[in-house]
């Protein structure tokens, strides 16, 4: 069974990191559409309402088998193409689709999330962004810990840690629920900051 | 004599109110003369009257009670403040409660009021401002917020000339507005007692002595009723005890008087206590009903999209990449290398083809089943919002349950040490008689029982005197209405007559808990309600309100909820001709009504021409139920010929 959930974000985040990067890989559907799930979170809706679940892969990246299946069924359909070195970009008939499925109602609540998490690239380093993900309390508790926890376990101890960062920048920046991305790069850059004291350390 | 400056209403303005679907906010320009809103049964016509009186008051009327329950203006206003959240509840959507609110903006002489309300806040305005002479007082006088409600309540009673902003509350919903409880001012002598001492006896502040002493009496008889009945039970206690002492057994004791009324008290309290918790579980139970309903709609609906999206995916798979086929045409070329035919490979493809690639098969093309998705998905995405609606209701509910339960319980050991106390008592007293003479108690007892007959003898004085103060005030209201009489009963009979035909004539008369108006119609006295039929009772109940509004103030509103709906049809003309004679004079009529071919619009609407009446159509608000929609043209039909009317 396709999830078309799974389709509509692994279009959205391809499309969206295609605008900025020229093409994409599995691996950044999977990161942003990780992001976006934290960001949906950050806006008050449960973790188990995003609709596909992550785990950690072997890498130690956040790792959906629902977007994988979805990347592939677009493959297979023509809605996305893969070049020589694994990048993806997607097809005409893939942009159309993304335009029908825009407009469905459920689509616009995750279009808020999915749409932050891609933006971060244009007003941080795509380098920044990825070791910042990576640094995030859940996979940072993930990577230091052998088990394939699933990520997104709001009983998770390292949830407690992101609950705390949420609440201090939802007091740092107030509590709009329409414009992500001013938290999404206000977090970011405090994980990456973060991470440079931990190595100045 | 006109002493009174009662608000005349200009603009209303409600935003938010979900109960009118159509629109986010209405605002309504109330002009001189006549304001009809029109439209259907059920579309919330009394709702807005309803809206109007919070704006005005900050209560809503409770429909199921008379003001007999209430026993006093104070018992009334104080009693009714709990139940507009509870009457705003479903009109107004969950998400919306704490913004939806009401301005309305009136005069009163040369002041100019705009109060705004939450529909969910008791004793508290959002927003007020009083502009006298340029002025705002609210600025002048430095309110705070937290002071607005109470400086609104004493500047407006000031204005208006009463003794206070209590008794323009039961004004404006007793004599001010005739909403569907019908609750008239003839056949009710609670009500009209209070009524005449505010118009005819001048000084409001006597109003208020009247009703605290009517209420004074009114406890005071209650109290000697329950020191009868402790009596009464002493006795009892009494002459079981004797019997007791007879066959060498044991005696009984009384509880503590302090202590049953305290238990009396905490009884009253639980038991409304647990009637809120009950409403609150069926509540409860029929939001799990319609959250299930819906989780099983929603349910069903996702099944249907994932299959009708999976089933569109599949069929717009590339061919050369469609994993199935690529499978077979490994197998073929197995075969052709191996030497084995592969023709019936062939057949597999084809089947393939035609099964999952042609659109012939498929009972809807791509665009139909897109749209088909979009459909069930905005259909998903409305039924979680409403199921996202109902889990806040019932979160609100819950917690709403679990303070009502704490509630029950706290009282629940109020009472049990009570209990628990008295049981203490009455099995130390049984102790006691075991040692000592019972006769000390028999004596004890018996002056108890005395001593509760003396303080009841005392309490008849009390109500007596208070009787006596009563009874001067009343004399007063006797001859304040003989005075008034000459004026008032001119403007009365002519509204009536006019609406009845026939000769009409009022008389007060003071009777032993009180004074009231009795009507005589053609010289026959009509004391009780079934002397006359429903639609004379309605109108000529309507015509002293407009009688006692034209003899004590210049100007005023009088709000009307669908008063052609009791109406017989002898009478649809000659109400509304009543009406427009009303307006005619510098009064303002407010009222709803549900649009036909009623001959009480067309009257109202000749009478008064475009220049002194206005429609509004509350479909421009809210939809029609389906029944509703196939008359829509005869509505609309009807709506037009008094249009016409109105316009010459």
């Amino acid at each position: 069974m396709i999830s078309s959930i799974g389709i509509f974000d692994s279009l959205y985040v391809g499309a969206k990191l295609q605008e900025k990067l020229g093409d994409f890989s599995s691996y950044e559907v999977q990161l942003f559409g990780y992001l976006s799930c934290l960001l949906s979170l950050y806006n008050g809706n449960p973790i188990s309402n995003w609709g596909y679940a992550f785990i950690k892969n072997d890498l130690g990246s956040p790792y959906s088998k629902i977007l994988d299946e979805s990347l592939e069924a677009l493959l297979i359909k023509g809605d996305m193409e893969k070049d020589e070195g694994g990048f993806m970009k997607l097809s005409d008939t893939g942009h159309v689709l993304l335009n029908n499925y825009s407009s469905f109602p459920s689509n616009r609540n995750r279009i808020t999330s999915l749409e932050a998490a891609c933006k971060s690239i244009q007003l941080l380093p795509y380098g920044v962004v990825k070791d910042s993900i990576s640094k995030e309390p859940i996979m940072n508790y993930a990577n230091q810990h052998t088990n394939k926890r699933l990520l997104s376990d709001q009983d998770g101890p390292a949830f407690s840690i992101l609950y705390d960062q949420f609440e201090m920048l939802k007091n740092a920046l107030g509590g709009s629920r329409d414009n992500l991305v001013v938290p999404a790069v206000v977090w970011l850059e405090y994980l990456a900051e973060k991470k440079k004291t931990s190595v100045a350390l | 004599m006109k002493n009174y400056y009662f608000p005349i209403i200009r603009k209303l303005v409600i935003n938010d109110f979900t109960l009118y679907k159509k629109v986010n906010q209405v605002s309504i320009d109330l002009p001189n003369g006549v304001f009809c809103l029109v439209g259907a049964n059920g579309l919330g016509k009394s709702t807005f009257i309803n809206i109007l009186n919070f704006a005005l008051t900050g209560i809503v009327k409770r429909p199921d009670s008379d003001f007999s329950q209430f026993g006093s203006i104070p018992q009334f206003y104080t009693k009714s403040k709990s139940f507009a959240p509870i009457y705003f509840d479903r009109r107004i959507d969950e998400n919306y409660r704490s913004v939806a609110n009401v301005t309305v903006e009136f005069s009163v002489r040369n002041t100019i009021y705009t109060v705004t309300r939450n529909f969910f806040s008791i004793d508290a305005i959002e927003s007020l401002s009083i502009i006298r002479e340029n002025q705002n007082l609210v600025e002048a006088n430095t309110v705070t917020e937290g002071d607005l409600d109470s400086f609104y309540k004493k500047t407006l009673a000031e204005n208006i000339g009463l003794g206070d902003f209590e008794q323009f509350v039961f004004l404006q919903f007793f004599v001010f507005t005739f909403d569907e409880t019908h609750q008239l001012l003839f056949w009710d002598n609670s009500l009209m007692e209070r009524v005449l001492y505010l118009f005819f006896n001048l000084d409001p502040s006597k109003a208020k002595i009247a009703d605290q002493l009517r209420k004074e009496i009114t406890a005071t008889e209650s109290s000697m009723r329950n020191l009868q009945w402790d009596a009464t039970q002493k006795g009892k206690e009494l002459a079981s005890l004797l019997s007791q002492i007879e066959d060498s057994g044991n005696s009984n004791a009384g509880i503590q008087e302090e202590d049953v009324k305290q238990y009396q008290e905490l009884s009253g309290r639980l038991n409304d206590t647990l009637d809120m918790i009950q409403n609150v579980e069926s509540e409860l139970k029929e939001c799990d009903l319609l959250l299930a309903d819906y989780r099983l709609r929603m349910s069903t609906l996702k099944s249907e999209y994932d299959l009708l999206f999976n089933s569109s995916f599949n069929r717009d798979a590339a061919l050369e990449k469609d994993p199935a086929i690529i499978d077979l045409l490994f197998k073929i070329r197995h075969n052709v290398c191996d030497g084995v035919d592969p023709t019936p490979l062939f057949s597999e493809i084809i089947k393939i083809i035609w099964e999952t690639k042609c659109i012939k098969n498929s009972n809807l093309d791509s665009e139909e089943q897109l749209a088909r998705l979009r459909s069930i998905d905005e259909d998903i995405f409305s039924k979680t919002s409403e199921h996202d609606k109902i889990q806040k209701r019932k979160d609100r509910l819950t917690e709403d349950y679990k303070q009502y339960r704490n509630k029950a319980n706290e009282i629940k050991s109020l009472m049990d040490e009570i209990e628990q106390a008295n049981e203490n008592f009455v099995l130390s007293l049984y102790k006691n008689t075991a040692t000592t003479d019972l006769s000390v108690l028999v004596t004890s007892m018996r002056s108890h029982i005395d001593r509760i007959l003396q303080i009841k003898q005392e309490e008849s004085k009390k109500r007596d005197l208070k009787r006596e103060e009563l009874k001067i005030l009343e004399r007063e209201l006797n001859q304040k209405y003989v005075e008034a009489e000459e004026k008032f009963m001119p403007i009365f009979v002519d509204y009536a007559r006019n609406f009845l035909g026939l000769d009409v004539n009022v008389n007060i008369q003071t009777y032993a808990k009180g004074a009231t108006l009795i009507l005589e119609v053609n010289d026959s006295l009509r004391k009780e309600k079934y002397q006359l039929s429903e639609s004379q009772r309605y109108f000529i109940d309507i015509a002293l309100r407009m009688a006692l509004i034209e003899y004590s103030s210049e100007k005023a509103v009088i709000l009307i909820d669908t008063p052609e709906g009791s109406l017989d049809i002898a009478y649809e003309s000659k109400a509304g001709k009543m009406f427009a004679d009303f307006t005619k004079k510098d009064y303002n009529l407010l009222m709803t009504a549900n649009i036909n071919s009623s001959m009480l619009l067309i009257q109202l609407a000749t009478q008064c021409g475009s220049g002194h009446m206005k429609l509004e159509k509350m479909t421009d608000w809210t939809f029609l139920s389906e029944v509703q929609q196939q008359e829509q043209a005869y509505m609309q039909e009807a709506f037009q010929r008094i249009e016409e009317i109105l316009e010459g």
